[in-house]
């Protein structure tokens, strides 16, 4: 294994309520405010606050909302300068999804007709290697980890040798069956999410998308590439506790943050920062409290984390691919964003949130962490690049 | 590249019952209501699980070990939970959503339901690239060993037909599931070996991904198969290489790993499985005695 390439990300892309590219994304971010917004035309009646994207003036073009946020994402990633120039069996797509095209799905359902187009799990990756020339295509769904698992995946094609470049992401969209499934399970909350929040009351959901183009060491080097990060570390773990519910002590979380050091060689005390998932769901962010604590040992109660899902909803199979960007940017401006929504922390979740106003700070090393429904859990390891 | 080292084979599993039946029920559950409330995607994919672990025999020590940790799950299916989702949404609809099939409207679900089934708490994931989901299942499974992060991976593939399905897909997909049972290298194979898969996206042109994919997986194995087994299509593509051609009687990602798991009771030394799907992917493993 001595030979495998390190992986840079070379380049980031993101769609979602909170802006329209990583710029925009980040300061959203980092001024503490939420894309969240009362949407009264949605269904079902009562619910809470959501974040929608703005429909794009392109987007009929592609006839699939969530293939077309994934390409104005995954372009975005790829810079003005486009693609690697690498023939085809050399570049990846890894896209992490839990819906794909379900959306024309739901309209063939609905119509009794045919599909307008790719209504499938993989119509998003479909689209975004059409747009670039890739030959290596993976769909991987591990609910609301779904887009670290992207990136564990496109981490080990390079590493293993199979590419030498891959862009990698999450992608999905809110629509009324999946609004109405949560609303079932009475998981939302009814103003704003409030992560790590003594009231906290329940998750608020969005839609995005988000792709980090990741290349091995030499060839990113060899372009002349600016490394903006190293991902250096992935883990991945199951519960098998509970389909909905995670496991109270965060067993499958913890491992899941265990593993991604463990690989990226990288001890609790070197971890500057962990961007949590943070549903703001009672029973996610006390799990997570404990599995951090169980990760990182005493390191977990002074090290900085937060959530940014007060800022932009959850977001589903795009929810970690989008934390991920943050995270990289966190490097970058050794700067963490506050949690949205948060204003009286909960004296059971003894961490040291990130809350009001962002965090100056020295950040060499972040760890992000996101867990679904079937008790999937996924955590990346991400180093500072090039200053 | 260096080729990977093989990964063993140690049990092998699958269910095909006709649409609408209740799969065969696996002893060791003894409790019907945990395979009642489950949806049915689960339910076959949980039964295959349960015959390939009771295949294998005597399993390796990951399996002996408190809670499981070295243990994990990878399933992959090409369509999904979309009957769940159908009748979720039908439900919706007329009498409003329901919780309890609400949680089974991930294409996940059988890798969580596995997990929960026998305490598996190694890396748990969910490849649905299209009809070549077993071969990136079977793939993220050896990844998963390979790199240490499991010693023992169950890989299951499953598909659920519909109407809505055959009207959208065409026919061919048909209800069944099937499980493999993989260890470390070294550990005894009882069902032969796999050789790294390959998965290849060409734009339009599946029976070219195939191809190119059936050419990689031979090159590194340094090998020439026997046989070469898959659905009409994508054995289309691979007619050149010189060997004999036995067809899939079905191109479900269950057929693939089915197919995979009866080899060893055959003659073959070496033989090529691919799989393919129209939306460009081609996809194939070499499985060797």
């Amino acid at each position: 294994m001595n030979q495998e390439p390190r992986v840079a990300v070379t380049g980031l892309g993101v769609l979602c309520a909170g802006g329209a590219d990583e710029d925009a994304f980040f300061r959203l971010l980092c001024s503490g405010t939420t894309a969240l917004r009362s949407e009264p035309a949605r269904s079902p009646p009562g619910l809470g606050p959501i974040a929608l994207v703005p429909q794009g003036g392109d987007e009929s073009e592609l006839g699939e909302r969530a293939s077309w946020l994934a390409l104005q994402a995954a372009l975005q990633a790829l810079g003005p300068t486009g693609p690697p120039p690498l023939p085809p069996e050399r570049l990846g797509v890894v896209v992490g999804t839990t819906s794909g095209g379900k959306a024309l799905w739901l309209e063939a359902l609905a119509c009794g007709g045919p599909a307008r187009g790719d209504w499938t799990y993989g119509a998003p990756a479909r689209a975004v290697a059409q747009r670039v020339g890739a030959g290596v295509v993976e769909v991987v769904s591990v609910a609301c980890a779904s887009g670290n698992a992207a990136l564990g995946t496109a981490l080990d094609l390079i590493r293993e040798g199979t590419c030498d470049a891959v862009l990698a992401g999450g992608v999905d969209v809110l629509t009324d069956f999946v609004l109405s499934g949560f609303a079932a399970l009475r998981a939302h909350a009814r103003g704003p999410c409030r992560p790590f929040d003594r009231d906290r009351d329940g998750l608020s959901l969005g839609e995005g998308a988000a792709f980090l183009l990741l290349e091995a060491a030499p060839l990113a080097r060899a372009r002349g590439r600016r490394v903006r990060a190293w991902l250096d570390g992935y883990g991945v773990a199951c519960d098998a506790t509970h389909m909905t519910g995670p496991d109270r002590e965060g067993g499958g979380a913890a491992r899941a943050m265990a593993a991604a050091l463990a690989e990226a060689g990288a001890s609790p005390e070197e971890v500057d920062f962990v961007s949590l998932h943070g549903t703001g769901t009672r029973y996610n962010d006390l799990m997570e409290a404990r599995g951090l604590a169980s990760a990182l040992g005493p390191r977990a109660a002074t090290v900085p984390v937060n959530s940014i899902k007060g800022a932009i909803g959850h977001t589903l199979g795009a929810a970690a691919a989008l934390e991920a960007v943050m995270a990289v940017r966190a490097l970058e401006a050794q700067l963490v964003p506050p949690t949205a929504g948060l204003q009286v922390q909960d004296p059971e979740i003894p961490l040291r949130v990130v809350h009001e106003v962002p965090l100056r700070t020295r950040l060499e090393t972040v760890l992000s962490t996101a867990s679904g429904f079937g008790g999937l859990n996924a955590a990346v390891l991400l180093r500072r690049g090039d200053r | 590249m260096s080729s990977p080292p093989l990964v063993p084979v140690l049990g092998a599993g699958a269910v095909a019952p006709a649409a609408g039946e209740l799969p065969v029920h696996p002893s060791w559950l003894g409790r019907p209501p945990a395979l009642s409330r489950m949806d049915r995607l689960c339910a076959l994919s949980l039964c295959a699980a349960d015959e390939a672990l009771q295949a294998a025999g005597e399993l390796p020590p990951a399996w002996h070990e408190v809670g499981r940790p070295r243990m994990g799950v990878v399933f992959g299916s090409a369509y999904g939970c979309h009957a769940t989702d159908e009748a979720f949404e039908r439900g919706r609809m007329e009498e409003g959503p329901s919780p309890r099939l609400f949680m089974y409207t991930l294409p996940s679900s059988p890798a969580g339901e596995i997990a929960i089934q026998y305490g598996l708490r190694g890396p748990a994931v969910c490849m649905v690239p299209g009809r070549t989901a077993a071969v990136s299942a079977l793939a993220e499974a050896q990844r998963a060993l390979l790199r240490g992060r499991a010693e023992l991976m169950l890989c299951c593939a499953a598909e659920v037909g519909s109407p809505l399905l055959e009207r959208l897909e065409g026919p061919g997909t048909v209800d069944g599931a099937a499980a493999l049972l993989l260890g470390m290298p070294g550990t005894p194979a009882r069902l032969g070996h796999l050789g790294p898969p390959c998965s290849v996206f060409h734009d339009g042109a599946p029976e070219r991904a195939v191809e190119q994919a059936a050419r990689q997986v031979l090159a590194r194995a340094g090998q020439v198969p026997e046989l070469v087994l898959g659905e009409a299509g994508a054995l289309a593509s691979v007619r050149g290489l010189g060997c004999s051609f036995q067809e899939l009687g079905s191109s479900t990602s269950a057929s693939v790993l089915a197919a995979l798991g009866r080899l060893a009771l055959g003659h073959h030394a070496a033989v090529l499985v691919v799989a393919s799907d129209p939306r460009g992917h081609g996809a194939a493993v070499l499985w060797l005695r």
